[in-house]
């Protein structure tokens, strides 16, 4: 096992699947994706293939699942996928790590390509840049992982402060990316007036709350080349 | 290491005296709104931070203020976006700006009713930062007005807030 690590604030292996690429799957030209990016279908117990979460025959019972509670079983639906995976995962002990990686070969070796697959996805075009730097095994352990430590926000881009859900898609930006996005946002609608504020607000007030972060973020989107209010919409924001 | 992070609404006098810089610790997988104590000052910067500190009203009193959006290096940003929080008895009073939405609700004229005082009391209220942070003094020190200097519309605001 061990195979690879993964990084479960970027929900991205950190270093390349070691299986040779198979062309008869087009996600599967992506080294970098967890169980070919539907993770409440599939799961990797070892980093090198995908397993089905819900194969053909899934009536054995040998989990000890109880029968009156079959959304808790494993194989029948997003919690239990959920559940699945991480069994699976501590049993049979894959490398998840948190932002930490341990050699130096995997990091210098993993940096270069995350980096182009979030610049691709235009929401963090700074993310990495420093990871970048890191062109030395040996140095670049420690820098590399200071830099993505120090790199990588997650975002709720429909912030909670305004009335998003605790429970969103979460959108990777880079630290720079994200204190900008809301020290800006900071100048329009101000957290100092604290969650309990906007959330006393009426109905046609928390209207004017949301046009304004609409017309902000489109702005921000603009000028700095992010999709942070495409993430929005995604995440329930309604659309005017 | 723990950080000593509170939501920025939970903030007393009694912190600011402690503490007279706090900063957003932009972790949204929290709570967007906490922040922490700065011990190092004066800072470099004021992005992501407010201060708390005490200000003085146009009839010479005190007040404890929490004062955010100063740009030490912009005082035309500054002018626009700065926001100040008045505390009295234990509870805080956000002036509302030209621009913000409830500003008839939460402009001049309620602060004053709020602190109990006739409005050319109250403005306008200086305040004073340069000892919590370097940058120009034309920032970093000046008055909150009754009425801005400038007014920009909603569209133009919008563009001067995005970085």
């Amino acid at each position: 096992m061990h195979a690879r690590y993964y990084d479960t604030q970027l929900h991205r292996f950190i270093s390349a699947d070691p299986n040779p690429v198979s062309t008869d799957n087009a996600l599967n030209f992506n080294r970098y994706a967890y169980a070919s990016n539907s993770p409440y279908r599939f799961y990797d117990p070892s980093g090198r293939d995908d397993e089905d979460t819900n194969p053909p025959d899934n009536t054995d019972d040998s989990s000890g699942c109880a029968s009156e509670a079959p959304e808790l079983c494993p194989g029948s639906g997003i919690i239990s996928t959920e559940m699945h995976g991480i069994q699976q995962n501590i049993g049979t002990g894959v490398a998840v790590v948190d932002k930490v990686a341990t050699t130096a070969t995997d990091l210098a070796i993993a940096a270069i390509p995350i980096a182009g697959e979030v610049k691709e996805a235009e929401v963090g075009i700074e993310i990495f840049s420093d990871v970048r730097a890191a062109t030395t095994a040996t140095d670049g352990a420690a820098a590399a992982t200071d830099a993505v430590q120090e790199a990588a926000r997650l975002h709720h881009s429909w912030p909670k402060y305004l009335g998003g859900e605790a429970e969103q898609d979460l959108v990777s930006l880079s630290k720079s990316m994200h204190d900008a996005y809301h020290s800006g946002l900071d100048k329009i609608l101000p957290r100092q007036w604290g969650t309990p504020y906007y959330e006393s607000l009426g109905q046609e007030a928390k209207q004017q709350v949301l046009s304004d972060l609409a017309a902000y973020t489109k702005a921000f989107d603009a000028k700095n080349g992010t999709q942070l209010y495409n993430a929005m919409l995604k995440n329930g924001f309604p659309n005017p | 290491m723990m950080e000593n992070l509170k939501p920025i609404a939970s903030l007393t006098a009694a912190d600011l005296l402690i503490n007279p810089v706090w900063q957003y610790s932009n972790r949204d997988e929290t709570d967007e709104t906490l922040v922490r104590a700065l011990d190092e000052i004066p800072v470099k910067s004021m992005t992501g931070k407010v201060v708390g500190t005490q200000v003085r009203f146009a009839n010479g009193n005190h007040a404890w203020a929490l004062i955010g959006n100063i740009d030490a290096a912009n005082p035309q940003l500054t002018d626009h976006f700065l926001t100040i929080s008045i505390e009295l008895d234990g509870k805080w009073f956000a002036l509302a700006r030209y621009h913000d939405f409830d500003y008839s609700d939460r402009g001049p004229e309620a602060l004053s009713r709020f602190l109990g005082l006739q409005i050319d009391d109250v403005f306008p209220i200086s305040f004073d930062v340069r000892r919590y942070a370097q940058g120009a003094p034309a920032a970093l020190a000046g008055n909150v007005l009754k009425e801005p200097r400038e007014k920009l519309s909603r569209p133009d605001i919008i563009a001067l807030a995005v970085p």
